[in-house]
């Protein structure tokens, strides 16, 4: 019996969620190939962004809300790649070096901070991210364009130093999607695709009797499954198994000579590392950068994505990065829509999703509590002597 | 016997080894020597200095933290001086402490191995730190399996911690230190607390192995017969001095019990009146001569109290009334578990009965109100609020369970009454020689002693039929000590209060209760008068059965059964 | 001691070289992914006269007939291109083409031709981008 319960309560988000979108589909009117257009735009867009928070967790320091201050040292690359007016695939990646140190920097700053919150550290990450922030619009609404040299005057604001809030990516919209075309569609449509296209690689893929097209961004696809095999690989580093050791049991970890500070805080920098370039990726298929909020929900979108997909604060796998951006980016597509033929109000949508988010990672906080205290009793229960009444009180 | 290899240099030397914490001396001039392949065993009740002994020896922080040690420790003969464990590491010393130090979701290999891992080299992790290279997990099982072997027991190298049984934990925890190519010297702390008898067997057999490769060991363990059987050496350990260092085919199990427990002359007596009053019920019954009937105050039947650190598993008593009943024991074995439990302040279970009627456990409230009264060993946090003053720490319990000290209408309106409430916390003030500056003084203001004096008036103040007094004078100077032990046995006498005293201090025990239980591994080892022997009761502590079954479970056949039937 | 020192400062130059490797890396992507503008001026400067009409195409792209006075601005990526312009004649009819091949200095950003320069052949045909 209790078996059947820890299964039910072990997958019981991802169920949920299931059982809305299942009656919100129908709801929506949308058809089979708009959908999933949209979910694998969408999982291309945020993948690489929550497949970053799996390492924080492997060691043991929970959700890294941390996660945005990469998103910001990503933001800080594209703007200067803006203003240089670097385009194309070398603009994005030069985006990503130039974020890169950054987000070092930004990281072993979280990291050290996080040291001293030991047993605190999400709500420590999630403030820290607050403060970065505010740092971060104060180099970007002040210094950057007065100390820090900016000759695009697109991207300033009318008083001539500060950046603007709406900054036209136009230069690297979609170019890692569209690195290599790829195309799912009926006959005709793949033959215009394919007459579209001049040299260069692309794939089509013809199926009969489909009437809409699917396009496929083949090329980020490709460097999320480079970042999978690269986390499966960690795993198997002698570093990967100090963070193991580490997120299970502190003390004894360090009693054995793992350098625990400067472990945690290495996972603390891949992560931030990581979320940046997640972040560029996010952006590119945006299109549009809002300096001042783009990156706002960053983390928190990211975090209830992965603990929809069943990860919990000590345990994720890609897996549930996987199913959770299908999840949750499936109800944020479905559900303004089913809102609105269902109540009249198109809002209703946006108030659902950030209800779902908040509501999604307060529950995952609250039974992960619950849960570690069930533990850390049931282990002091197997001490007990083996008397007719082991049940609690009379 | 180990092939002693011979060497006449030891591997381990102490010679006036001795340590002091801010002038309290916990150890003094502990001198002996250990050969490659031979088995020690250290002996002594808990506070007799072996964990400070082996904190020194493995350079624990806490030691030279608090101002070093003094004397030598020579290793193979030259001086050595750890304040890491890693220096000891190092060295060839490994200890297996009592609570594991185990990553629970990792495979035995992983946790026989940590970071000592098997790594495969690559260029990543030449450029960047060794750190980067993937683990070589065929080669890590190799050595996890050749380190289990070594044990003489069969784990497979792939099971994972956490579903291991307990004694397997205790073998990986063993390995881990063999593993360590330059091990020598193992002490092991309480291995077998926490194995059954067949997992203890296993284990022996495999540190008899162990020695026998010429790794010389040192076993601490309270149990009599894993010491005969292990060891070839045994030290005694008393109040922080080394009693006796004997071949262990020299001395007899009874000797240990004695050496162990015995006082020495320098041990100031407590000046208590002894008991010879016949109108005492609970007093031994041999001494009235007629068999009386006799009156359960409390009936525990198989008690289980899950507190961290002192566990009962399955404890049966009879407690009778008017009786001063002591509870004495090894610590963490489970002695202040059984009245934290039964006062409801941990999770507890089983049967406990009060005079006759059924007690509920786990609420605290229940026990308070059917008159029993509770002094907690630890009295700053749960004793007493110490930011309040006397009188309302006197009184509070008092006011909170039985509605004393306020006046005005039950119900609907009630204030304070703080002229009764300063006049009873003066009246004990006054019978326990509280000194203060008067009733309004903060409690954490006061001394240890005092503060406990004031705890026991805390409770006095409820008028409780049953009190249980948990630790009555630890951590405090001689003076209070008989004045708190002579208030209990005064209040016994005058109100007939069944007292239940759980201490680690024998003497006491033995100076102030009609009858003693030793508690063993959560369970009663052993009920005696108070009058038996010193070394009976040692010999309980350290697992030595009566045959006697009434004396072991200290349980009457029935509440008003036959005064003589017991021993 | 020796050894161990020179393997650490063996690791650390090794490290050294990656991280110049990477701005090396920086660079050249600003080089190659830059986006320039280029401006076309068919305007009569100090000793040439504006064409009556010249076709205009960088890079084998889209061709702009500009006529005297009139201007366009294209953009590339990179540093090099090619500009192939047609001047026409009095008549209509292409009197001459000039296929040039420019390299720009990645530092700057938009440059400006004057088609008279260089329907001349003449050197000093690319100037400073207007403001």
């Amino acid at each position: 019996m209790r078996k059947l319960f820890d299964i039910i309560a072990g997958n019981a988000v991802p169920a949920i969620f299931i059982i809305i979108s299942a009656f919100a589909i129908p709801l929506s009117g949308y058809s089979a190939s708009y959908l999933i257009q949209e979910l694998l735009t969408r999982i291309g867009r945020n993948s690489f962004l929550i497949l970053s928070l799996l390492i924080p967790i492997m060691a043991g320091m929970g959700l890294n809300f941390g996660m945005v201050l990469g998103a910001m040292a990503g933001q800080i690359g594209l703007l200067f790649v803006s203003d240089w007016g670097v385009v194309g695939i070398p603009g994005m990646v030069l985006a990503m070096l130039l974020g890169t140190p950054i987000a070092i920097i930004l990281g072993i700053f979280c990291g050290n901070i996080l040291n001293r919150a030991k047993g605190r550290e999400m709500v420590t990450s999630y403030i820290l991210g607050f403060f970065i922030n505010g740092v971060y619009q104060l180099f970007v609404l002040y210094l950057m364009g007065w100390v820090i040299p900016v000759t695009n005057p697109s991207l300033l604001l009318s008083r001539g130093y500060g950046v603007r809030n709406a900054v036209s990516l136009l230069g690297i919209r979609g170019v890692l999607d569209n690195l290599i075309p790829t195309i799912v569609a009926g006959a005709d449509r793949a033959k215009n695709f394919i007459n579209m296209q001049g040299s260069g690689t692309f794939m089509a893929l013809q199926i009969p009797c489909f009437d809409g097209e699917v396009r496929i961004p083949l090329a980020t696809f490709l460097l999320i499954a480079l970042f999978c095999v690269f986390i499966i690989w960690f795993r198997k580093t002698k570093l990967g198994q100090d963070m193991r050791a580490i997120g299970q049991d502190q003390s004894v970890a360090d009693s054995a000579g793992i350098a625990v500070n400067r472990t945690r805080v290495i996972a603390i920098v891949i992560s931030t590392v990581l979320a940046c370039i997640g972040q560029v990726i996010y952006l590119q298929n945006m299109g549009t950068l809002n300096t001042y909020n783009s990156h706002d929900q960053t983390g928190m979108f990211s975090i209830a994505a992965l603990l929809i997909g069943g990860a919990s604060v000590s345990k994720a796998s890609i897996t549930n990065v996987f199913v959770g951006v299908i999840l949750f980016h499936l109800m944020f597509i479905v559900a303004p829509v089913a809102g609105k033929n269902l109540i009249g109000d198109a809002q209703i949508g946006e108030y659902f999703r950030v209800f779902v988010s908040y509501g999604i990672i307060a529950i995952a906080l609250v039974l992960h509590a619950w849960k570690r205290n069930r533990e850390a009793e049931a282990s002091r229960r197997s001490l007990r002597g083996n008397s007719n009444a082991n049940r609690e009180g009379e | 016997m180990s092939d002693i290899n011979t060497k006449t240099t030891p591997l381990l030397r102490l010679e006036h080894v001795g340590k002091e914490y801010y002038g309290n001396r916990v150890l003094s001039d502990i001198s002996f020597s250990l050969m490659p392949g031979e088995i020690l065993g250290l002996v002594g009740e808990n506070g007799a200095g072996k964990s400070t002994l082996l904190n020194i020896l493995f350079g624990m922080p806490v030691i030279s933290s608090t101002g070093g040690y003094e004397g030598d420790i020579y290793i193979d003969g030259k001086v050595a001086n750890f304040t890491t464990p890693n220096q000891a590491l190092a060295a060839g010393i490994g200890m297996v402490h009592q609570e594991f130090s185990l990553i629970p979701g990792f495979t035995a290999t992983e946790n026989i191995l940590l970071n000592r891992e098997v790594l495969n080299g690559s260029v990543l992790s030449y450029v960047f730190s060794p750190r980067v290279s993937t683990l070589n997990r065929d080669a890590m099982n190799q050595r996890a399996i050749r380190a289990i072997n070594t044990l003489g027991v069969s784990i497979n190298p792939d099971m994972t911690v956490s579903e291991m049984p307990v004694g397997y934990k205790q073998f990986i925890e063993i390995a881990r230190e063999i593993d360590r190519k330059n091990t020598r010297l193992l002490f092991l702390d309480e291995p077998t607390a926490v194995l059954t008898e067949s997992e203890a067997e296993i284990l022996l057999a495999a540190l008899k192995k162990l020695a026998r490769k010429g790794i010389a060991i040192v076993f601490i363990s309270h149990r009599l017969n894993e010491i005969k059987d292990l060891c070839e050496r045994i030290i005694i350990l008393r109040d922080g001095k080394l009693i006796t260092d004997v071949q262990s085919q020299d001395i007899s199990t009874r000797e240990i019990a004695s050496l162990m427990v015995g006082r020495g002359i320098e041990r100031p007596r407590i000046s208590l009146e002894k008991s010879t009053d016949s109108t005492n019920p609970g007093a031994n019954p041999q001494q009235q001569g007629k068999p009386k009937k006799i009156k359960l105050a409390l009936r525990i039947e198989h008690l289980w109290v899950d507190m961290p650190g002192e566990t009962v598993r399955d404890v049966s008593l009879d407690i009778r009334k008017g009786e001063i009943f002591g509870i004495g024991g090894l610590a963490g074995h489970g002695k202040l578990g059984i009245p934290n439990g039964i006062m409801g302040l941990y999770p507890a279970g089983g049967n406990v009965r009060l005079f006759g009627k059924k007690l509920k456990l786990n609420r605290p409230r229940s026990a308070l109100n059917r008159k029993m009264a509770f002094v907690s060993e630890d009295r700053r946090s749960v004793g007493l609020l110490l930011d309040e003053a006397l009188f309302w720490n006197v009184t509070f319990t008092a006011m909170q369970v039985q509605g004393r000290f306020l006046l005005g209408i039950p119900g609907i309106f009630q204030i304070r009454n703080e002229l009764a409430m300063r006049k009873e916390t003066r009246k004990f003030i006054e019978a326990l020689d509280i000194k203060c500056t008067g009733t309004g003084q903060k409690a954490g203001e006061l001394s240890g002693g005092n503060q406990q004096k004031l705890c026991l008036a805390k409770a006095f103040a409820l008028r409780p039929e049953i009190l249980l007094v948990c630790e009555p004078t630890r951590g405090i100077d001689i003076g209070a000590k008989t004045i708190v032990l002579n208030t209990l046995k005064e209040y016994n006498r005058e109100h007939g209060t069944t007292i239940i005293i759980t201490s680690s201090e024998l003497e006491e025990l033995r100076s102030v209760c009609d009858r003693v239980a030793i508690v063993g591994d959560g369970k009663i080892a052993g009920v005696l008068p108070a009058t038996s022997p010193a070394e009976d009761f040692g010999m309980l502590m350290m697992g030595q059965k009566f045959l006697d079954p009434e004396t072991v479970y200290g349980a009457l056949p029935s509440e008003n059964a036959n005064a003589n039937a017991n021993s | 001691m020796f050894v161990r020192f020179v393997k650490f400062l063996i690791r650390w130059i090794e490290r050294l070289v990656l991280l110049a490797a990477l701005i090396l890396l920086g660079a050249w992507l600003f080089y190659i992914g830059r986006e320039h503008q280029i401006f076309l001026d068919n305007r009569t400067n100090e000793d040439f006269r504006a064409l009556s009409q010249v076709n205009v195409s960088i890079n084998g792209g889209e061709v702009s007939e500009l006529t005297s006075r009139e201007r366009d601005v294209k953009k590339i990526v990179g540093p090099k291109f090619t500009i192939k312009a047609e001047i026409f004649d009095e008549r209509g009819e292409i009197a001459k083409t000039v296929e040039r091949e420019i390299k720009l200095c990645p530092l700057s950003k938009d440059i400006m031709i004057n088609l008279p320069t260089l329907a001349a052949e003449s050197e000093n045909f690319i100037l400073a981008a207007p403001r």
